[in-house]
Protein backbone atom coordinates (compact mmCIF):
# COMPACT_ATOMS: atom_id res chain seq x y z
CA UNK A 1 0.00 0.00 0.00
CA UNK A 2 1.54 3.63 -0.85
CA UNK A 3 1.75 6.20 2.18
CA UNK A 4 -1.20 7.79 0.34
CA UNK A 5 -3.56 4.70 0.77
CA UNK A 6 -2.26 4.35 3.83
CA UNK A 7 -3.28 7.88 5.36
CA UNK A 8 -7.34 7.89 5.30
CA UNK A 9 -7.22 4.62 7.69
CA UNK A 10 -4.51 5.97 9.89
CA UNK A 11 -6.44 9.15 10.10
CA UNK A 12 -9.02 6.71 10.88
CA UNK A 13 -7.97 4.98 13.83
CA UNK A 14 -6.53 8.30 15.43
CA UNK A 15 -9.84 9.72 15.09
CA UNK A 16 -11.49 6.45 16.87
CA UNK A 17 -8.64 6.39 19.57
CA UNK A 18 -9.51 10.23 19.88
CA UNK A 19 -13.39 9.43 20.67
CA UNK A 20 -12.22 6.51 22.91
CA UNK A 21 -10.28 8.68 24.92
CA UNK A 22 -12.87 11.44 25.35
CA UNK A 23 -15.39 8.48 25.77
CA UNK A 24 -13.04 7.37 29.12
CA UNK A 25 -13.25 11.00 30.02
CA UNK A 26 -16.77 11.42 29.62
CA UNK A 27 -17.02 8.34 31.69
CA UNK A 28 -14.64 9.00 34.10
CA UNK A 29 -15.86 13.01 35.27
CA UNK A 30 -18.79 14.94 36.43
CA UNK A 31 -20.35 15.02 39.47
CA UNK A 32 -20.64 11.74 42.18
CA UNK A 33 -18.18 9.93 42.69
CA UNK A 34 -17.03 6.59 41.25
CA UNK A 35 -15.23 5.04 44.05
CA UNK A 36 -18.49 4.96 45.43
CA UNK A 37 -19.25 1.07 44.52
CA UNK A 38 -22.72 1.71 45.62
CA UNK A 39 -23.37 4.53 42.92
CA UNK A 40 -20.39 3.51 40.52
CA UNK A 41 -23.21 1.39 37.93
CA UNK A 42 -25.95 3.77 38.27
CA UNK A 43 -23.12 7.16 37.30
CA UNK A 44 -21.64 4.92 34.65
CA UNK A 45 -25.10 3.53 33.23
CA UNK A 46 -26.12 7.57 32.72
CA UNK A 47 -22.77 8.73 31.57
CA UNK A 48 -22.59 6.06 28.84
CA UNK A 49 -25.97 7.38 27.69
CA UNK A 50 -24.67 10.73 27.60
CA UNK A 51 -21.77 10.30 26.40
CA UNK A 52 -23.41 8.08 23.71
CA UNK A 53 -25.85 11.04 22.71
CA UNK A 54 -23.20 13.69 22.67
CA UNK A 55 -20.93 11.46 20.49
CA UNK A 56 -24.40 10.62 17.95
CA UNK A 57 -25.24 14.28 17.94
CA UNK A 58 -21.53 15.89 17.53
CA UNK A 59 -21.35 13.41 14.44
CA UNK A 60 -24.68 14.28 13.20
CA UNK A 61 -24.05 17.82 13.29
CA UNK A 62 -20.56 17.53 11.90
CA UNK A 63 -21.68 15.21 8.88
CA UNK A 64 -24.62 18.13 8.16
CA UNK A 65 -21.91 20.44 8.26
CA UNK A 66 -19.91 18.49 5.41
CA UNK A 67 -23.29 18.59 3.29
CA UNK A 68 -24.54 22.18 3.68
CA UNK A 69 -20.71 22.83 3.09
CA UNK A 70 -20.65 21.05 -0.10
CA UNK A 71 -24.20 21.53 -1.06
CA UNK A 72 -23.80 25.53 -0.76
CA UNK A 73 -20.62 25.46 -1.68
CA UNK A 74 -19.70 27.88 0.52
CA UNK A 75 -16.93 27.17 2.98
CA UNK A 76 -18.28 29.02 5.87
CA UNK A 77 -21.74 27.37 6.02
CA UNK A 78 -23.05 25.23 8.61
CA UNK A 79 -26.48 23.95 10.12
CA UNK A 80 -25.93 26.86 12.71
CA UNK A 81 -24.79 29.43 10.62
CA UNK A 82 -27.17 29.06 8.46
CA UNK A 83 -30.15 28.51 9.97
CA UNK A 84 -30.80 25.00 10.21
CA UNK A 85 -30.29 24.64 13.58
CA UNK A 86 -32.46 27.53 14.49
CA UNK A 87 -35.17 25.93 12.63
CA UNK A 88 -34.85 22.72 13.78
CA UNK A 89 -34.93 24.19 17.75
CA UNK A 90 -38.14 26.01 16.39
CA UNK A 91 -39.94 23.06 15.00
CA UNK A 92 -38.95 21.65 18.54
CA UNK A 93 -39.95 23.82 20.57
CA UNK A 94 -43.73 24.20 18.65
CA UNK A 95 -43.88 20.31 18.84
CA UNK A 96 -43.02 20.69 22.76
CA UNK A 97 -45.63 23.39 23.14
CA UNK A 98 -48.60 21.82 20.94
CA UNK A 99 -48.11 18.21 23.13
CA UNK A 100 -47.73 20.05 26.54
CA UNK A 101 -50.60 22.32 26.28
CA UNK A 102 -52.73 19.32 24.58
CA UNK A 103 -53.56 22.05 21.54
CA UNK A 104 -51.80 18.31 19.28
CA UNK A 105 -51.67 14.39 20.21
CA UNK A 106 -49.34 11.96 18.36
CA UNK A 107 -51.67 9.44 16.44
CA UNK A 108 -52.08 6.04 17.75
CA UNK A 109 -49.36 4.38 15.79
CA UNK A 110 -46.91 7.15 16.70
CA UNK A 111 -44.81 7.32 19.91
CA UNK A 112 -45.84 10.43 21.42
CA UNK A 113 -41.78 11.71 21.82
CA UNK A 114 -41.67 11.28 18.30
CA UNK A 115 -43.66 14.20 17.41
CA UNK A 116 -40.06 15.94 18.83
CA UNK A 117 -37.65 14.90 16.08
CA UNK A 118 -40.51 15.23 13.29
CA UNK A 119 -41.09 18.80 14.55
CA UNK A 120 -37.44 19.27 14.41
CA UNK A 121 -37.28 17.98 10.75
CA UNK A 122 -40.22 19.83 9.54
CA UNK A 123 -38.24 22.96 10.84
CA UNK A 124 -35.04 22.46 9.70
CA UNK A 125 -36.77 21.19 6.44
CA UNK A 126 -38.36 24.92 6.06
CA UNK A 127 -35.25 26.48 6.91
CA UNK A 128 -33.47 24.81 3.83
CA UNK A 129 -36.32 24.96 1.70
CA UNK A 130 -36.52 28.70 2.08
CA UNK A 131 -32.52 29.16 1.68
CA UNK A 132 -32.76 26.88 -1.73
CA UNK A 133 -35.12 29.34 -2.72
CA UNK A 134 -32.48 32.10 -2.26
CA UNK A 135 -29.50 30.18 -4.12
CA UNK A 136 -32.11 29.76 -7.34
CA UNK A 137 -31.91 33.74 -7.37
CA UNK A 138 -28.61 34.64 -6.71
CA UNK A 139 -25.24 32.45 -6.48
CA UNK A 140 -22.95 35.09 -4.25
CA UNK A 141 -21.96 33.18 -1.53
CA UNK A 142 -22.01 35.99 0.75
CA UNK A 143 -26.11 36.83 0.08
CA UNK A 144 -26.51 33.31 1.06
CA UNK A 145 -24.65 33.23 3.98
CA UNK A 146 -26.83 36.79 4.83
CA UNK A 147 -29.97 35.32 4.33
CA UNK A 148 -28.54 32.36 6.50
CA UNK A 149 -28.27 34.69 9.21
CA UNK A 150 -31.57 36.42 9.10
CA UNK A 151 -33.02 33.17 8.88
CA UNK A 152 -31.16 31.94 12.55
CA UNK A 153 -31.95 35.36 13.47
CA UNK A 154 -36.05 35.05 12.34
CA UNK A 155 -36.19 31.62 13.78
CA UNK A 156 -34.42 32.64 17.03
CA UNK A 157 -37.31 35.16 17.53
CA UNK A 158 -40.40 33.12 17.09
CA UNK A 159 -38.26 30.63 19.21
CA UNK A 160 -38.52 33.37 22.34
CA UNK A 161 -42.23 33.85 21.61
CA UNK A 162 -42.87 30.27 21.74
CA UNK A 163 -40.52 30.41 24.82
CA UNK A 164 -42.97 32.71 26.03
CA UNK A 165 -46.12 31.22 25.64
CA UNK A 166 -44.94 27.83 27.36
CA UNK A 167 -44.30 29.94 30.46
CA UNK A 168 -47.98 29.17 31.50
CA UNK A 169 -47.19 25.80 32.69
CA UNK A 170 -44.05 25.47 34.93
CA UNK A 171 -43.35 22.36 33.51
CA UNK A 172 -43.75 23.16 30.22
CA UNK A 173 -41.43 26.43 30.65
CA UNK A 174 -38.51 24.67 32.04
CA UNK A 175 -38.43 21.78 29.16
CA UNK A 176 -38.77 24.27 26.59
CA UNK A 177 -36.20 26.58 28.26
CA UNK A 178 -33.92 23.04 29.02
CA UNK A 179 -34.19 22.19 25.11
CA UNK A 180 -33.44 25.64 23.56
CA UNK A 181 -30.18 26.17 25.94
CA UNK A 182 -29.29 22.51 24.74
CA UNK A 183 -27.84 19.86 26.65
CA UNK A 184 -27.20 16.14 26.94
CA UNK A 185 -27.45 16.23 30.36
CA UNK A 186 -30.66 14.16 30.87
CA UNK A 187 -30.00 11.49 28.12
CA UNK A 188 -31.28 7.64 28.76
CA UNK A 189 -31.59 4.89 26.77
CA UNK A 190 -34.76 6.39 24.98
CA UNK A 191 -32.23 9.55 23.51
CA UNK A 192 -29.97 6.77 22.20
CA UNK A 193 -32.58 4.95 20.87
CA UNK A 194 -34.10 8.58 19.15
CA UNK A 195 -31.00 9.71 17.53
CA UNK A 196 -29.03 6.09 16.73
CA UNK A 197 -31.13 5.47 13.81
CA UNK A 198 -31.67 9.04 11.91
CA UNK A 199 -27.34 9.13 12.77
CA UNK A 200 -26.58 6.11 11.63
CA UNK A 201 -29.28 6.49 8.32
CA UNK A 202 -28.20 10.12 7.66
CA UNK A 203 -24.61 9.30 7.86
CA UNK A 204 -24.93 6.36 5.11
CA UNK A 205 -26.94 7.74 3.22
CA UNK A 206 -25.05 11.21 3.03
CA UNK A 207 -21.76 9.35 2.09
CA UNK A 208 -23.34 7.47 -0.87
CA UNK A 209 -23.95 11.27 -2.37
CA UNK A 210 -19.73 11.32 -1.91
CA UNK A 211 -19.27 11.56 -5.19
CA UNK A 212 -21.71 14.04 -6.24
CA UNK A 213 -21.16 16.45 -3.89
CA UNK A 214 -17.18 16.11 -5.09
CA UNK A 215 -18.68 16.76 -8.56
CA UNK A 216 -20.35 20.06 -7.28
CA UNK A 217 -17.41 21.78 -5.98
CA UNK A 218 -16.43 22.56 -9.74
CA UNK A 219 -19.87 24.65 -9.71
CA UNK A 220 -23.03 24.00 -10.37
CA UNK A 221 -23.08 24.44 -13.73
CA UNK A 222 -20.25 22.65 -15.17
CA UNK A 223 -21.16 19.92 -12.47
CA UNK A 224 -24.20 19.66 -14.62
CA UNK A 225 -22.32 19.54 -17.65
CA UNK A 226 -20.75 16.07 -17.13
CA UNK A 227 -23.52 14.81 -15.54
CA UNK A 228 -24.81 15.70 -12.56
CA UNK A 229 -28.75 15.56 -11.61
CA UNK A 230 -28.95 18.86 -9.81
CA UNK A 231 -32.30 19.14 -8.75
CA UNK A 232 -32.30 15.12 -7.54
CA UNK A 233 -28.77 15.69 -5.77
CA UNK A 234 -29.98 19.19 -4.06
CA UNK A 235 -33.61 17.49 -2.80
CA UNK A 236 -31.85 14.55 -1.51
CA UNK A 237 -28.62 15.94 0.09
CA UNK A 238 -31.53 18.60 2.08
CA UNK A 239 -33.45 15.78 3.18
CA UNK A 240 -30.02 14.30 5.50
CA UNK A 241 -29.32 17.26 6.37
CA UNK A 242 -32.59 17.82 7.45
CA UNK A 243 -32.70 14.05 9.39
CA UNK A 244 -29.02 14.57 10.58
CA UNK A 245 -29.74 18.41 12.50
CA UNK A 246 -33.31 17.36 13.55
CA UNK A 247 -31.59 14.09 15.27
CA UNK A 248 -29.33 16.29 17.07
CA UNK A 249 -31.73 18.96 17.85
CA UNK A 250 -33.96 16.81 19.34
CA UNK A 251 -31.35 14.89 21.56
CA UNK A 252 -29.17 17.82 22.36
CA UNK A 253 -30.85 21.46 21.87
CA UNK A 254 -29.71 24.08 20.15
CA UNK A 255 -26.00 23.76 19.60
CA UNK A 256 -23.86 25.21 17.23
CA UNK A 257 -21.10 25.51 15.10
CA UNK A 258 -20.14 21.74 15.58
CA UNK A 259 -21.07 21.65 11.47
CA UNK A 260 -18.78 24.56 11.05
CA UNK A 261 -15.48 23.73 13.24
CA UNK A 262 -15.25 19.68 12.08
CA UNK A 263 -14.65 20.03 8.25
CA UNK A 264 -12.16 22.62 8.59
CA UNK A 265 -10.65 20.76 10.86
CA UNK A 266 -10.10 17.48 8.98
CA UNK A 267 -9.75 18.69 5.15
CA UNK A 268 -6.41 19.15 5.83
CA UNK A 269 -6.12 15.89 6.16
CA UNK A 270 -8.43 14.63 4.35
CA UNK A 271 -8.33 16.41 1.06
CA UNK A 272 -11.89 17.93 0.05
CA UNK A 273 -13.67 14.69 -1.02
CA UNK A 274 -16.73 14.12 0.66
CA UNK A 275 -15.69 9.91 0.75
CA UNK A 276 -13.01 10.45 3.28
CA UNK A 277 -14.77 13.89 4.50
CA UNK A 278 -17.74 12.38 5.71
CA UNK A 279 -16.81 9.47 7.63
CA UNK A 280 -13.94 11.49 9.24
CA UNK A 281 -16.23 14.31 10.12
CA UNK A 282 -18.94 11.52 11.74
CA UNK A 283 -16.41 10.59 14.51
CA UNK A 284 -14.57 13.50 14.96
CA UNK A 285 -17.60 15.61 15.45
CA UNK A 286 -18.91 12.85 17.54
CA UNK A 287 -16.07 13.38 20.01
CA UNK A 288 -15.59 16.72 19.62
CA UNK A 289 -19.36 17.02 21.32
CA UNK A 290 -18.48 14.18 24.01
CA UNK A 291 -15.31 16.76 24.84
CA UNK A 292 -17.40 19.93 25.21
CA UNK A 293 -20.30 17.73 27.13
CA UNK A 294 -17.02 16.79 29.63
CA UNK A 295 -16.20 20.85 29.90
CA UNK A 296 -19.81 21.38 30.83
CA UNK A 297 -19.43 19.45 33.59
CA UNK A 298 -15.88 19.96 35.06
CA UNK A 299 -16.32 24.27 34.17
CA UNK A 300 -17.00 26.03 37.97
CA UNK A 301 -20.55 26.77 37.70
CA UNK A 302 -23.54 26.68 40.04
CA UNK A 303 -24.85 23.62 38.39
CA UNK A 304 -23.78 22.51 34.62
CA UNK A 305 -22.69 24.97 31.79
CA UNK A 306 -24.77 24.48 29.07
CA UNK A 307 -23.92 22.90 26.33
CA UNK A 308 -24.89 24.98 23.50
CA UNK A 309 -22.71 28.21 25.39
CA UNK A 310 -19.39 25.91 25.55
CA UNK A 311 -19.62 24.64 21.04
CA UNK A 312 -20.72 29.19 20.54
CA UNK A 313 -17.54 30.21 23.25
CA UNK A 314 -15.45 27.90 20.65
CA UNK A 315 -17.33 28.01 17.57
CA UNK A 316 -17.79 32.10 17.63
CA UNK A 317 -13.47 33.02 17.64
CA UNK A 318 -13.58 30.00 14.60
CA UNK A 319 -16.08 31.64 12.87
CA UNK A 320 -14.63 34.70 12.73
CA UNK A 321 -10.92 33.48 11.87
CA UNK A 322 -12.59 31.53 8.74
CA UNK A 323 -14.67 34.42 7.89
CA UNK A 324 -11.14 36.86 7.82
CA UNK A 325 -9.35 33.92 6.35
CA UNK A 326 -12.02 33.65 3.27
CA UNK A 327 -12.54 37.18 2.62
CA UNK A 328 -11.43 37.01 -0.30
CA UNK A 329 -13.67 34.48 -1.52
CA UNK A 330 -16.66 36.19 0.01
CA UNK A 331 -16.23 39.57 -1.75
CA UNK A 332 -15.74 37.73 -4.67
CA UNK A 333 -18.04 35.30 -5.24
CA UNK B 1 -28.77 15.23 -42.81
CA UNK B 2 -30.00 12.86 -40.26
CA UNK B 3 -26.11 12.71 -38.82
CA UNK B 4 -26.08 16.41 -38.28
CA UNK B 5 -26.55 18.35 -35.35
CA UNK B 6 -30.55 19.91 -36.06
CA UNK B 7 -31.76 22.79 -34.06
CA UNK B 8 -35.47 23.76 -35.00
CA UNK B 9 -37.87 26.68 -33.67
CA UNK B 10 -34.69 26.96 -30.59
CA UNK B 11 -35.71 29.94 -27.92
CA UNK B 12 -34.57 30.90 -24.89
CA UNK B 13 -35.54 33.01 -22.64
CA UNK B 14 -33.14 34.62 -19.61
CA UNK B 15 -34.47 37.03 -16.51
CA UNK B 16 -37.78 37.54 -18.83
CA UNK B 17 -35.27 38.71 -22.15
CA UNK B 18 -35.70 36.59 -25.17
CA UNK B 19 -32.06 36.00 -25.79
CA UNK B 20 -32.21 33.05 -28.45
CA UNK B 21 -35.56 33.95 -30.85
CA UNK B 22 -36.31 30.58 -33.05
CA UNK B 23 -33.35 29.85 -33.95
CA UNK B 24 -32.90 27.26 -36.93
CA UNK B 25 -29.48 25.61 -37.52
CA UNK B 26 -27.85 22.95 -38.83
CA UNK B 27 -24.33 22.00 -37.82
CA UNK B 28 -22.87 19.06 -39.57
CA UNK B 29 -20.57 16.17 -37.71
CA UNK B 30 -17.19 15.75 -37.63
CA UNK B 31 -15.99 19.36 -38.30
CA UNK B 32 -14.94 22.26 -36.57
CA UNK B 33 -18.00 24.62 -36.04
CA UNK B 34 -17.70 28.29 -35.30
CA UNK B 35 -20.19 30.20 -33.78
CA UNK B 36 -19.63 33.87 -34.20
CA UNK B 37 -21.19 37.10 -33.13
CA UNK B 38 -21.20 40.49 -31.68
CA UNK B 39 -21.39 40.91 -27.71
CA UNK B 40 -24.94 39.81 -26.48
CA UNK B 41 -25.51 38.08 -30.06
CA UNK B 42 -26.80 34.79 -27.80
CA UNK B 43 -23.48 32.82 -28.52
CA UNK B 44 -23.03 31.26 -25.13
CA UNK B 45 -26.62 30.78 -24.66
CA UNK B 46 -26.52 28.92 -27.04
CA UNK B 47 -23.54 27.20 -26.53
CA UNK B 48 -25.32 26.17 -22.92
CA UNK B 49 -28.64 25.15 -24.63
CA UNK B 50 -26.91 22.31 -26.54
CA UNK B 51 -24.73 21.66 -22.96
CA UNK B 52 -28.27 21.36 -21.47
CA UNK B 53 -27.58 24.29 -18.97
CA UNK B 54 -30.91 26.24 -20.17
CA UNK B 55 -34.32 25.78 -20.52
CA UNK B 56 -35.21 25.96 -23.63
CA UNK B 57 -38.35 25.76 -26.37
CA UNK B 58 -38.08 23.99 -29.70
CA UNK B 59 -35.79 20.71 -30.57
CA UNK B 60 -32.42 20.21 -30.80
CA UNK B 61 -31.60 16.25 -32.18
CA UNK B 62 -28.49 14.50 -32.76
CA UNK B 63 -28.75 11.63 -35.62
CA UNK B 64 -32.52 11.87 -34.93
CA UNK B 65 -32.61 11.33 -30.81
CA UNK B 66 -33.90 14.54 -29.01
CA UNK B 67 -31.06 15.92 -26.65
CA UNK B 68 -33.88 16.59 -24.29
CA UNK B 69 -35.08 13.30 -23.86
CA UNK B 70 -31.86 12.20 -22.75
CA UNK B 71 -31.20 12.04 -18.61
CA UNK B 72 -28.29 14.55 -17.19
CA UNK B 73 -25.78 11.53 -17.61
CA UNK B 74 -26.39 10.61 -20.93
CA UNK B 75 -26.43 13.83 -22.52
CA UNK B 76 -22.92 14.74 -20.65
CA UNK B 77 -21.72 11.50 -22.54
CA UNK B 78 -23.04 12.64 -25.68
CA UNK B 79 -22.37 16.34 -25.22
CA UNK B 80 -19.18 17.84 -23.26
CA UNK B 81 -18.74 21.59 -22.20
CA UNK B 82 -15.73 23.31 -21.84
CA UNK B 83 -16.44 26.25 -20.17
CA UNK B 84 -14.25 29.77 -20.26
CA UNK B 85 -12.59 29.62 -16.84
CA UNK B 86 -13.33 26.82 -14.08
CA UNK B 87 -15.57 27.89 -10.60
CA UNK B 88 -13.57 25.05 -9.13
CA UNK B 89 -11.75 26.82 -5.84
CA UNK B 90 -11.38 23.36 -3.86
CA UNK B 91 -8.07 22.10 -3.70
CA UNK B 92 -8.43 19.11 -6.26
CA UNK B 93 -5.61 18.06 -8.22
CA UNK B 94 -5.44 17.99 -12.11
CA UNK B 95 -5.77 13.74 -12.04
CA UNK B 96 -9.11 14.06 -10.23
CA UNK B 97 -10.80 17.06 -12.39
CA UNK B 98 -10.30 15.36 -15.62
CA UNK B 99 -11.34 11.89 -13.39
CA UNK B 100 -14.61 14.06 -12.79
CA UNK B 101 -14.98 13.34 -16.96
CA UNK B 102 -15.81 9.81 -16.40
CA UNK B 103 -18.88 10.61 -13.56
CA UNK B 104 -21.17 10.11 -16.39
CA UNK B 105 -20.36 6.88 -17.06
CA UNK B 106 -20.48 5.82 -13.62
CA UNK B 107 -22.89 4.85 -10.59
CA UNK B 108 -22.05 7.04 -7.76
CA UNK B 109 -21.26 4.25 -5.27
CA UNK B 110 -18.68 2.23 -7.76
CA UNK B 111 -15.07 3.70 -7.99
CA UNK B 112 -13.13 4.14 -11.21
CA UNK B 113 -13.26 1.01 -13.78
CA UNK B 114 -9.97 -0.15 -16.09
CA UNK B 115 -12.01 1.81 -18.95
CA UNK B 116 -12.11 4.99 -16.70
CA UNK B 117 -8.45 5.15 -16.05
CA UNK B 118 -7.84 4.37 -19.50
CA UNK B 119 -9.74 6.95 -20.68
CA UNK B 120 -8.51 9.37 -17.95
CA UNK B 121 -4.89 8.73 -19.19
CA UNK B 122 -5.62 9.45 -22.32
CA UNK B 123 -6.86 12.81 -22.26
CA UNK B 124 -3.63 13.43 -19.82
CA UNK B 125 -1.29 12.42 -22.63
CA UNK B 126 -3.49 13.86 -25.32
CA UNK B 127 -3.56 17.51 -23.81
CA UNK B 128 0.09 16.72 -22.54
CA UNK B 129 -0.96 17.53 -18.97
CA UNK B 130 0.63 14.19 -17.54
CA UNK B 131 3.68 16.31 -15.96
CA UNK B 132 0.99 18.41 -14.27
CA UNK B 133 -1.39 15.50 -13.10
CA UNK B 134 -0.76 15.62 -9.34
CA UNK B 135 -0.49 19.37 -9.20
CA UNK B 136 -3.48 21.33 -7.45
CA UNK B 137 -5.99 22.42 -10.46
CA UNK B 138 -5.88 26.26 -8.87
CA UNK B 139 -2.10 26.55 -9.11
CA UNK B 140 -2.18 26.33 -12.79
CA UNK B 141 -1.49 29.44 -15.02
CA UNK B 142 -4.96 30.08 -17.04
CA UNK B 143 -3.74 28.55 -20.21
CA UNK B 144 -3.15 25.11 -18.04
CA UNK B 145 -5.96 25.39 -16.51
CA UNK B 146 -7.98 25.62 -20.33
CA UNK B 147 -5.97 22.43 -21.12
CA UNK B 148 -7.09 20.19 -18.05
CA UNK B 149 -10.42 22.09 -19.08
CA UNK B 150 -10.44 20.17 -22.06
CA UNK B 151 -8.60 16.94 -21.12
CA UNK B 152 -12.02 16.68 -18.79
CA UNK B 153 -13.70 16.98 -21.50
CA UNK B 154 -12.49 14.42 -23.57
CA UNK B 155 -12.39 12.29 -20.69
CA UNK B 156 -16.10 11.89 -21.21
CA UNK B 157 -15.30 10.46 -24.65
CA UNK B 158 -18.69 12.91 -25.97
CA UNK B 159 -18.24 13.02 -29.76
CA UNK B 160 -19.66 16.55 -29.35
CA UNK B 161 -17.17 19.29 -27.92
CA UNK B 162 -18.43 22.34 -27.08
CA UNK B 163 -16.09 25.38 -25.97
CA UNK B 164 -16.43 28.58 -25.08
CA UNK B 165 -13.98 31.07 -26.50
CA UNK B 166 -11.11 29.24 -25.94
CA UNK B 167 -8.46 31.41 -27.03
CA UNK B 168 -9.57 33.91 -24.45
CA UNK B 169 -6.76 35.57 -22.57
CA UNK B 170 -4.12 32.79 -24.12
CA UNK B 171 -1.10 33.77 -25.62
CA UNK B 172 -0.54 32.83 -29.29
CA UNK B 173 1.54 29.92 -28.56
CA UNK B 174 -0.68 28.31 -25.75
CA UNK B 175 -4.09 29.57 -28.38
CA UNK B 176 -2.20 27.53 -31.37
CA UNK B 177 -2.04 24.53 -29.59
CA UNK B 178 -5.64 24.57 -28.84
CA UNK B 179 -6.70 24.75 -31.99
CA UNK B 180 -4.51 22.51 -33.28
CA UNK B 181 -6.01 19.99 -31.05
CA UNK B 182 -9.13 20.64 -31.71
CA UNK B 183 -8.23 19.78 -35.35
CA UNK B 184 -7.13 16.57 -34.50
CA UNK B 185 -10.27 15.90 -32.42
CA UNK B 186 -12.47 16.78 -35.87
CA UNK B 187 -9.64 14.28 -37.50
CA UNK B 188 -10.94 11.50 -35.19
CA UNK B 189 -14.23 11.84 -36.06
CA UNK B 190 -15.50 14.28 -33.08
CA UNK B 191 -17.80 17.09 -33.70
CA UNK B 192 -16.33 20.26 -32.02
CA UNK B 193 -17.87 23.56 -31.76
CA UNK B 194 -16.42 26.83 -30.90
CA UNK B 195 -17.68 30.03 -30.12
CA UNK B 196 -15.21 32.74 -30.97
CA UNK B 197 -15.21 36.08 -31.06
CA UNK B 198 -11.55 36.51 -33.52
CA UNK B 199 -13.41 36.67 -36.85
CA UNK B 200 -9.26 35.80 -37.96
CA UNK B 201 -9.29 32.03 -35.49
CA UNK B 202 -12.86 31.35 -37.53
CA UNK B 203 -11.17 31.86 -41.16
CA UNK B 204 -8.22 29.98 -39.97
CA UNK B 205 -9.50 26.89 -38.16
CA UNK B 206 -13.22 26.53 -38.83
CA UNK B 207 -14.54 24.07 -41.30
CA UNK B 208 -18.38 26.23 -41.07
CA UNK B 209 -19.18 29.28 -39.18
CA UNK B 210 -22.94 30.35 -38.21
CA UNK B 211 -23.34 34.41 -37.73
CA UNK B 212 -25.51 35.31 -34.88
CA UNK B 213 -26.90 38.78 -34.40
CA UNK B 214 -29.68 39.60 -31.59
CA UNK B 215 -30.72 35.69 -30.76
CA UNK B 216 -30.91 34.81 -34.36
CA UNK B 217 -28.66 33.12 -37.16
CA UNK B 218 -27.37 35.77 -40.12
CA UNK B 219 -25.91 33.41 -41.97
CA UNK B 220 -24.49 29.95 -42.11
CA UNK B 221 -22.05 27.99 -43.84
CA UNK B 222 -18.28 28.27 -45.31
CA UNK B 223 -16.02 31.46 -44.22
CA UNK B 224 -16.92 33.26 -47.24
CA UNK B 225 -20.53 32.83 -47.60
CA UNK B 226 -20.99 33.85 -43.94
CA UNK B 227 -18.42 36.95 -43.17
CA UNK B 228 -18.82 39.10 -46.06
CA UNK B 229 -18.60 42.73 -46.26
CA UNK B 230 -22.44 43.13 -46.10
CA UNK B 231 -22.74 40.90 -42.98
CA UNK B 232 -20.12 42.42 -41.05
CA UNK B 233 -21.44 45.71 -41.75
CA UNK B 234 -25.01 44.77 -40.05
CA UNK B 235 -24.21 42.52 -37.71
CA UNK B 236 -20.76 44.20 -36.26
CA UNK B 237 -21.57 48.01 -37.72
CA UNK B 238 -17.86 48.02 -39.15
CA UNK B 239 -16.14 48.06 -42.81
CA UNK B 240 -14.97 44.80 -43.81
CA UNK B 241 -10.73 45.45 -44.79
CA UNK B 242 -8.83 42.53 -46.34
CA UNK B 243 -5.83 42.79 -45.02
CA UNK B 244 -2.28 40.29 -44.81
CA UNK B 245 -2.43 39.46 -41.62
CA UNK B 246 0.29 38.26 -39.45
CA UNK B 247 0.09 34.29 -38.78
CA UNK B 248 1.97 31.53 -36.86
CA UNK B 249 2.70 27.94 -36.66
CA UNK B 250 4.65 25.66 -34.37
CA UNK B 251 8.33 25.73 -33.57
CA UNK B 252 9.19 21.71 -34.62
CA UNK B 253 9.24 19.54 -32.14
CA UNK B 254 7.91 21.89 -29.37
CA UNK B 255 4.53 21.05 -27.31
Amino acid sequence: MSPRMLRFPLLIALLVGFAAACGLLGLALGHGELSNSALRATLLELRGYRVAVAFLAGGSLAVGGVLVQGLFRNPLASPSVIGTTAGASLGGQIALLLLGTGVAHAPAWLAAEMLLPIGCMLGALLSLGILAAVTKMTRDLLVVLLAGFLLSSLFLSISSFVTTLAQGSWDLGRAVVAFTLGGVGGSGKRQVLLILPLALIGTLMAWTWAKPLDLLLTGEEEAQSLGLNLPLVRRWVIIWIAILTAGAVAVGGNVGFVGLIIPHALRPFTGVGHRQLIPSAAIAGGAFLVLCDVLTRVLPASGEVPLGIITGLIGAPVFLFLLLKNKQAMLHG
Amino acid sequence: MADALQLRNLSVTLSGKPVLKSLNLEIPTAKLFGILGPNGAGKTTLLKALAGLVTYQGEITHRDQSLAALGAKGHAQLVAYVPQRSELSAALNVYDVVAQGRYCHQDDLQGPSASDKDAIESALIATKIVELAALPFTQLSGGEQRRVLLARALATQAPLILLDEPAASLDVAHALSLFKHMRALVAQGRTVIVVLHDINDAKAWCDSLALLSQGSVVATGAFNTVITAQNVRSVYGVELIETSALGFRQIQGAP
